[in-house]
């Protein structure tokens, strides 16, 4: 069995609405779907914009990702990552 | 070059149409756009939030596409795990219904007896056996109170130890009466253990067998080993018994001869004869209630037996007694005093079955027995008894039964009376059978072997007995002197011995001195000293044409029914009369050949 550390990707949508925030976060998810879904890769998104934290977490949740939420200061930090975290796919 | 008005127009109208045209695929795509936002639960945009090239910048339909792509993934893959899960779970249960089914079918198809009782006493489960057991249908137990399978006098413990279950002991020895349909009961034992949830016992489990037959069986022991013993005591007082008999019978018979002519004291004598025969006949039943001895078998009138039985047996009865009996029937090679036994025992059975008063009907009848006949029995002729009564019956449950040891519908019935006269006929190679019909009537038939071809004993007279000397070994004072008298009144010249020892010297001493014994009447068990039996075999090695006669008052030990391979000629069972004396010495004395047999009256 193969372990590997898991780094973490950083999407700073501060400043950003949806749709924009959430296009920019799939498009991050994208773009790292395969790191995200082996466990390598986790990506945390921050965001100050409300509406924006369940619409990013259903579209997370839909492609098989967990995702936390938590509240830091004057945003929002969405972890999204492996369902089996630090899993080795 | 400057464009004409014309031109400027006509590139006027294209711009506008090109900016409608624009406006429409913008339109489009934000129109397409918002669907598949929603599609994502997002919330719609408008011109405002994003510009067009704003929104074209951030590829919006790519994005999307490649995201729900990776959702269709996603959905694959979950639905692959829950394919995996359902057919796992699928395969779990149908192996957990197998080992169900597996269990179920152990237990229900299992011998012990297999109960579960709920917390309200109630019978929650029960196995086949226990159905079949009880002779009752599911619907019959299931449900119902445990007490309504158990009989009163166990419910007592049966409760106490399902109460000591309850209240959480793990496996608790438990022991019950079970009762089914027909009052049919079952000992059954074993364990009780409790079935706990949360804390609470729910119910009570038991795995029983069933020990009715283990304890019948210990306590018909114990019932053989009281009677074994009350067998030797009986054996014991008998022997004394016949004795004692002799000497008086033997006395009676002198006394009879020297009072001949007195009228009242032949009469009185013969009243005492006849009382001393009776104790004789009951010393015998005593024998053959304990031991069953093995029987001594002469021919013998089987119609004079059925007459003296029925009129002694039903003396002061309310019943009226039938006899069927040919005059040409032959004689039965039976023991007279067993036979009796068995024919009062019969009687009187018959005689119970009639309380109000009846018909008892007694007939005799030959019946050819072939090879390979439904009856066990060996080929050749045999006289039929039967003994018919128009009773009450014997039910069809209790038929098969009747000849058990211990086995009785009588209050106070020993159960010995059918089992006597069972293994009495049976010793006598004969059978014994039942037909009743319940408030018709029951008749037994005993089937006896003919007689063979025995020469007659009591033809020749003692002629020339005056000079033929007999030695008498016995260790009672009475009986010698009796049989010297015995002996004397019949003409022969007798010597009388204590034991073996002195006989085998007397008997020597004779042969040397020219003076021979012509037979020798020895006892067969002298306490403490040599016996008969040993001392045949020394007057063998004296004299190998030596004529022996075996008297005993033990009618059961095997010498009595098989003298000649113990070396006599005869026997003669003790009390004896002058007439069976008489007749078996002459027996003895007349040919070398087949064992002589006294004929008792």
């Amino acid at each position: 069995m193969i372990t590997m550390w898991k780094r973490t990707v950083e999407l700073d949508l501060r400043g950003q609405v949806c749709p924009a925030s959430l296009l920019l976060s799939l498009k991050k998810m994208n773009s790292l779907r395969e790191d995200l879904s082996s466990g390598t890769v986790a990506l945390r998104v921050l965001t100050e914009n409300r509406e924006s934290v369940p619409t990013i977490s259903a579209a997370a949740a839909s492609m098989g990702y967990a995702v936390t939420v938590a509240r830091e200061d004057a945003h929002y930090a969405l972890l999204v990552e492996t369902a089996g975290a630090g899993k080795v796919r | 070059m400057t464009p004409t008005v014309e031109e400027t127009g006509r590139l006027r109208r294209e711009n506008l149409r090109l900016a409608e045209e624009r406006a429409v695929f913008i339109r489009y795509i934000r129109e397409k756009v918002n669907e598949l936002l929603v599609l994502l639960r997002c919330p719609t945009m408008n011109a405002d939030h994003l510009g067009d090239l704003e929104l074209i910048g951030y590829d919006p339909i790519g994005t999307i596409g490649v995201s729900f792509s990776q959702v269709l993934d996603h959905l694959k893959e979950t639905n692959e795990q829950l394919l995996r899960e359902v057919s796992e779970r699928t395969r779990a249960e149908a192996s957990l219904l197998e080992s169900e089914e597996r269990l179920r079918d152990f237990i229900d198809n299992a011998v012990e007896l297999i109960l579960s009782v709920t917390a309200d006493r109630r019978i929650e489960y029960a196995n086949r056996a226990v159905l079949s057991t009880l002779g009752l249908a599911r619907e019959e137990v299931e449900g119902q109170p445990l007490c309504s399978i158990v009989t009163p006098e166990s419910k007592g413990e049966c409760l106490k130890a399902i109460g000591r279950v309850m209240s959480g002991e793990k496996a608790v020895r438990i022991e019950l009466e079970l009762q089914g349909k027909r009052g049919s009961r079952v000992v059954a034992e074993g364990n009780a253990t409790g079935r706990v949830e949360n804390g609470r016992c729910l119910s009570a489990r038991m795995i029983l067998h069933d020990v009715t037959a283990r304890k019948k069986y210990e306590e018909e022991m114990q019932k053989v080993e009281k009677l074994e013993s009350i067998g030797v005591l009986a054996g014991g007082i008998a022997h004394d018994f016949n004795n004692l008999l002799t000497g008086i019978l033997g006395n009676i018979s002198i006394a009879r001869i020297h009072a001949s002519g007195a009228e009242d004291v032949q009469h009185t004598l013969s009243k005492a004869e006849k009382a001393c025969l009776r104790a004789r006949d009951l010393t015998r039943q005593l024998l053959v209630f304990s031991k069953g001895g093995a029987p001594v078998r002469k021919a013998t009138s089987i119609a004079d037996i059925l007459k003296e039985s029925a009129e002694s047996t039903l003396r002061g009865s309310g019943v009226r007694c039938e006899f069927d009996l040919p005059d040409d029937l032959p004689s039965v090679d039976i023991d007279e005093g067993q036979i009796a036994q068995v024919m009062n025992n019969l009687i009187i059975n018959a005689d119970q079955a009639m309380p109000g008063g009846g018909t008892l009907r007694l007939s005799a009848g030959i019946v050819e027995v072939g090879q390979g006949g439904s009856l066990p029995l060996k080929p050749g002729r045999y006289v039929r008894v039967t003994v018919a009564d128009t009773g009450i019956g014997i039910p069809k449950e209790a038929l098969p039964r009747i000849f058990d040891p211990f086995y009785t519908t009588k209050e106070k019935g020993s159960g010995l009376g059918l089992t006597t006269a069972y293994s009495v006929v049976r010793q006598h190679e004969g059978m014994v059978t039942v037909d009743s019909e319940p408030g018709e009537g029951t008749t037994f038939s005993m089937y006896l072997p003919v007689a063979g071809n025995a020469p007659s004993r009591d033809t020749k007279p003692a002629s020339d007995s005056g000079n033929r000397r007999v030695l008498v070994m016995d260790d009672e004072e009475m009986v010698r002197q009796v049989a010297l008298q015995f002996l004397e009144h019949l003409g022969y010249t007798g010597t009388a011995v204590e034991a073996g020892e002195e006989a085998v010297a007397a008997y020597r001493e004779a042969r040397e001195g020219g003076r021979p014994f012509s037979a020798v009447i020895m006892d067969l068990t002298i306490p403490g000293r040599m016996g008969g039996k040993e001392a045949v075999r020394l007057l063998h090695d004296l004299d190998p044409g030596v004529r022996a006669i075996v008297s005993s008052g033990y009618s059961n030990d095997p010498v009595m029914s098989d003298p000649v391979r113990f070396g006599f000629r005869g026997v003669i069972a003790k009390p004896y009369r002058m007439r069976e004396l008489r007749e078996i010495l002459e027996g003895v004395l007349s040919d070398g050949g087949s064992p002589a047999r006294a004929k008792s009256a």
